[in-house]
């Protein structure tokens, strides 16, 4: 059995998660707050984007040259059914694709990335994936090829990376985020771990950055993203910039800038990046449909080149999941006739988790003993609690951290469903777990959270 | 790491393929004697030409569909039938009202692992027990394989038992988590067989070059040889993995491709429990089945799944959480896995126009395999075992010139990179060289698929004949 693999922790369906659907089955009703999962706590889908989808799956006599599809589909998503349809070719949705995914998809995300940083971008550069989480696999499994192989990841993280770097034997850097700056970087951080990496002979390979943050939720100022872009840039480092939350971005003075763009813009020649993107957040929250994609900027063309057989050992990615990626990076326009529906849900979708990051994270900080920087964007809070010294020493005694005895505390008291703060790594001293918003009751879970921090503060006094 | 089914030969083919595309468009004359490629390098069935299944597509889009839109709307009758509607029905309800968007179970969703309990105990018969905890719903068989592999190579001494020849995400898998490959050959002339004595011929002399050797790939029906193993056969094969405390990994994604009448697919788990050794426990095994083969031949949806029986409580929980590190399969080809093992029931409104499109499938793969068959015996200098399963032909060349070899060598390629790589410029035929799945060492080959339509494959079958007596009087 391999060690690596029993080394691995991935807390978004860890321990918490599973006591939690423990106590589900026993008829509690839970309050899931651990996963960025929109579908799962009542977010509908995109209507256009499901009908398009269908139509695609369809043959074409059940479906886009049917006598009656009139009938249930308007014209407009016919239409696009049909591009698409061409786009992918007579193999339909359910042929292995090129190992880099249909090149027309790949084309409208090229166009997608030019739009929105105002570079060009290549086609050849892009491969459609399953989620974003399989392009980062992909590319830690290209880039760490020995035990002292090291990524530097931001603490605190998206636990992907710790669990990935695990898996593949690899090992992890980590350079602390500043809360009190709402979460920022700081050159002398990064050079501080790089120095103390290379003395303890680590070679860093790769460095992760992930913006809009998670668990963090910062949006990143352009200052930031130019610190580490020239910082990997210095050192021969490759960036990955997980940019899954790019469409997420609620405070007024905020804005999604990306990775690339900034190192364009500061004419970085010799930064290699990789960005990913995902199908699964944004308004659209397609988990389930494992859509996704990685940009490669400037990688070594052997590199590329072996990244590409990676993804040919596994065919392709799921055509339907290429589908919703192209779909995502390529909305109805203002003139089709499903515009209207669309632009109202995804507005719907969107002030309601505007208004809810806001109403939580002002909630919790009214909590006596929890204060949260404020959520800029993707989905999620991340809250301090301040823990008396018994409950740190109760939590030695059972085995645990102080955040695992909270946030299954909390369960038992609330039926909430958190992920303790360790999962993500922190700051030495600091206790906190990560709580979505994405639920529409989430702000009525503000009074449980007080209702419990107090008690369990009594509880452990 | 080398993958061959989309290697060498197949990127010379795809680069050919533009070269053609834009020399058409341009109205200018061609280079090359023919006029398009004909792909037989992959078993990609939608790609050559086979529809897909009506019934499993209409299911699909009505779960897609918001329930307004789909199994709600006033006039859903005038296009999907009633048992489609019906069925994306329970699926909804078995979704958990989140629909297909939503991430599900790391394992897949119960519905459909129930789904596929269902399947095996119509397969194996309702003696063989199944539990919807030992299955995992995966992008593919491929994303599994390579999920137990991951989990099996613990350093670089651990060794895995892969068949020579093999479907190559073995030997690449394997290299890639740095473990070793323990060949065992398959005997070509007694219709790609394995004998037991191979086996513990193989085995013994890993375990005296130090190779801790934890694991034994079986691919049946075989892939690249298309042999349909014996009861007899697949008995033996499991209780050399018992005895020997290897993981047995069951590879049956070719399971519904068997053409004829006398043979029959036998499933490790069947003969495991017929050789009592589910009852005592006594093996580790693990099944293998996908959506992209039989008859569904739905590759790009990435539906599959992995059975695990006998596995200790502890292994089965890393490799959950090795599945929940990349949250769940795709949601889509979970559901066309669910819809591969329970079709329409007898009474409903599909089902026979169900089971006469995968008859007709079914039919036309018989008949292609035994064309392609056929064809490559008659070819002087060709000798190529039956096709009794699977999708493929694995013929070898028996007269492959001694300067041909030379020239490979000088090249630093196989003389059978060489030779498909001289039959696809002569013919626009993409093959696969045998070399990429491995065999005896003189040994030469490739592996073609039978799935382009018939015309093509007739033509194919004649070009390779007029190739290969261009290729001996070159290389004389």
């Amino acid at each position: 059995m391999s060690q690596s693999l029993r080394r691995m922790q991935y807390a978004v369906r860890g321990e918490v998660v599973m006591k939690a659907d423990q106590l589900a089955a026993q008829g509690k009703e839970i309050l899931y707050t651990n996963i960025g999962n929109p579908h799962q706590v009542g977010q509908s889908p995109i209507t256009y984007y499901r009908q398009v989808l269908a139509l695609c799956d369809l043959p074409a006599e059940c479906g886009v040259d049917h006598p009656n599809v009139y009938d249930m589909f308007p014209k407009d998503v016919v239409a696009r059914a049909r591009e698409y349809r061409k786009d992918i070719g007579p193999s339909g949705t359910g042929a292995y694709t090129h190992s880099q995914g249909i090149l027309a998809f790949r084309q409208h995300i090229a166009e997608y990335i030019q739009n929105r940083d105002g570079y060009k971008s290549y086609p050849g550069n892009i491969f459609l994936t399953n989620g974003a989480s399989t392009a980062i696999n992909m590319v830690l499994q290209g880039l760490l090829a020995s035990n002292n192989d090291a990524v530097m990841i931001p603490i605190p993280q998206y636990p992907i990376y710790s669990a990935l770097i695990s898996k593949l034997g690899g090992r992890q850097v980590g350079y602390e985020l500043d809360e009190d700056l709402n979460w920022a970087v700081s050159r002398e951080e990064l050079e501080s771990k790089l120095e103390t990496a290379k003395s303890n002979g680590l070679d860093v390979r790769a460095l992760a950055m992930i913006n809009p943050g998670n668990p963090s939720g910062n949006v990143m100022t352009h200052c930031d993203i130019q610190t580490l872009t020239e910082f990997c840039d210095t050192h021969g480092i490759v960036l990955l910039a997980d940019e899954v939350y790019q469409t997420n971005v609620y405070a007024e003075n905020s804005e999604f800038v990306s990775a690339k763009k900034v190192a364009l813009d500061c004419n970085l020649k010799n930064l290699q990046l990789v960005s990913f993107h995902s199908t699964s957040k944004g308004l659209i929250g397609e988990c389930g449909r494992r859509g996704g994609y990685m940009e490669l900027h400037h990688i070594d063309p052997y590199v590329q080149s072996q990244l590409y057989k990676l993804a040919s050992a596994e065919l392709c990615s799921g055509v339907v999941g290429q589908l919703m990626t192209s779909l995502m990076v390529k909305p109805p326009k203002k003139e089709d006739a499903s515009y209207k529906l669309f632009k109202q849900e995804n507005d719907n979708i969107y002030n309601g988790l505007k208004e809810r990051a806001e109403k939580l994270v002002h909630g919790l900080n009214q909590i006596p003993g929890i204060t949260c920087v404020p959520a800029e964007g993707a989905m999620y809070a991340f809250p301090t609690v301040q823990v008396t010294p018994k409950a740190i020493e109760a939590a030695k005694e059972q085995g645990t951290t102080p955040d695992n005895l909270y946030a299954l505390s909390l369960l038992e008291m609330t039926g909430i469903c958190v992920v303790p703060a360790s999962g993500f790594g922190q700051k030495k001293g600091r206790v906190g777990f990560r709580t979505t918003f994405l639920h529409p009751e989430t702000l009525k879970a503000i009074d449980l959270f007080a209702k419990h921090h107090e008690q369990f503060t009594k509880d452990y006094s | 790491m080398e993958y061959a089914v989309r290697g060498t030969v197949v990127i010379a083919a795809d680069r050919i393929n533009d070269e053609l595309k834009a020399e058409q468009s341009m109205g200018a004359e061609s280079k090359y004697k023919f006029q398009k490629i004909i792909y037989t390098n992959i078993g990609n069935p939608q790609s050559v030409g086979q529809q897909p299944l009506t019934w499993p597509r209409q299911v699909l889009a009505l779960i897609d569909l918001p329930d307004e839109e789909g199994i709600n709307h006033p006039n859903i009758q005038n296009i999907f039938p009633s048992d489609a509607i019906a069925r994306a029905r329970t699926i909804k309800i078995g979704l958990g009202g989140n629909g297909s968007g939503a991430y599900s179970h790391s394992k897949g969703i119960k519905m459909f692992r129930e789904d596929v309990c269902t399947f095996l105990q119509n397969r194996d018969g309702i003696d063989v027990p199944t539990d919807v905890e030992n299955i995992f719903l995966s992008n593919g068989a491929s994303a599994a394989i390579f999920n137990l592999l991951t989990s099996l190579i613990a350093d670089n001494k651990c060794g895995i038992m892969i068949p020579i020849p093999q479907y190559p995400i073995y030997s690449a898998s394997v290299e890639q988590l740095g473990g070793q490959k323990v060949g065992y050959y398959l005997d070509e002339k007694n219709k790609w067989n394995l004998s037991i004595d191979e086996l513990e011929r193989s085995l013994k002399e890993a375990l005296e070059n130090g190779t801790n050797v934890v694991a034994f790939v079986l691919i049946n029906p075989g892939n690249p040889t298309g042999a349909v193993l014996t009861k007899q056969t697949v008995q033996d094969v499991v209780k050399f993995c018992s005895k020997h405390n290897l993981v047995l990994l069951a590879d049956e994604v070719y399971q519904e491709n068997v053409y004829n009448e006398q043979d029959k697919f036998y499933s490790c788990k069947r003969a495991a429990y017929d050789c009592g050794l589910l009852e005592t426990n006594s093996i580790e095994l693990a099944s293998f089945h996908s959506t992209s083969k039989g008859v569904f031949g739905e590759c790009g949806r990435r539906g599959g799944y992995m059975e695990l029986t006998g596995f200790d409580e502890n292994i089965k929980n890393q490799l959950y959480k090795l599945a929940s590190a990349s949250l769940c399969s795709t949601v889509n080809g979970q559901c066309m896995t669910s819809l591969m093992c329970r079709g329409p029931s007898p009474d409903d409104v599909s089902y026979e126009s169900h089971e006469k499109e995968k008859l007709d499938i079914f039919n036309s793969l018989k008949k292609r395999s035994k064309i392609v068959n056929d064809g490559l015996n008659s070819i002087d200098g060709f000798s190529c075992q039956p096709a009794q399963g699977a999708m493929y032909c694995f013929p070898s060349i028996d007269n492959m010139p001694m300067k041909a070899i030379n020239e490979a060598a000088e090249q630093n390629i196989t003389p059978d990179t060489l030779y498909a790589l001289s039959l696809l410029e002569r013919t626009g035929i993409c093959v696969v060289p045998a070399s990429g799945f491995g065999q005896r060492p003189g040994r030469y080959g490739f592996r073609t698929t039978f799935l382009p339509s018939e015309d093509d494959m007739a033509y194919s079958v004649n070009a390779m004949k007029d190739h290969h007596k261009e290729f001996c009087q070159k290389y004389a």
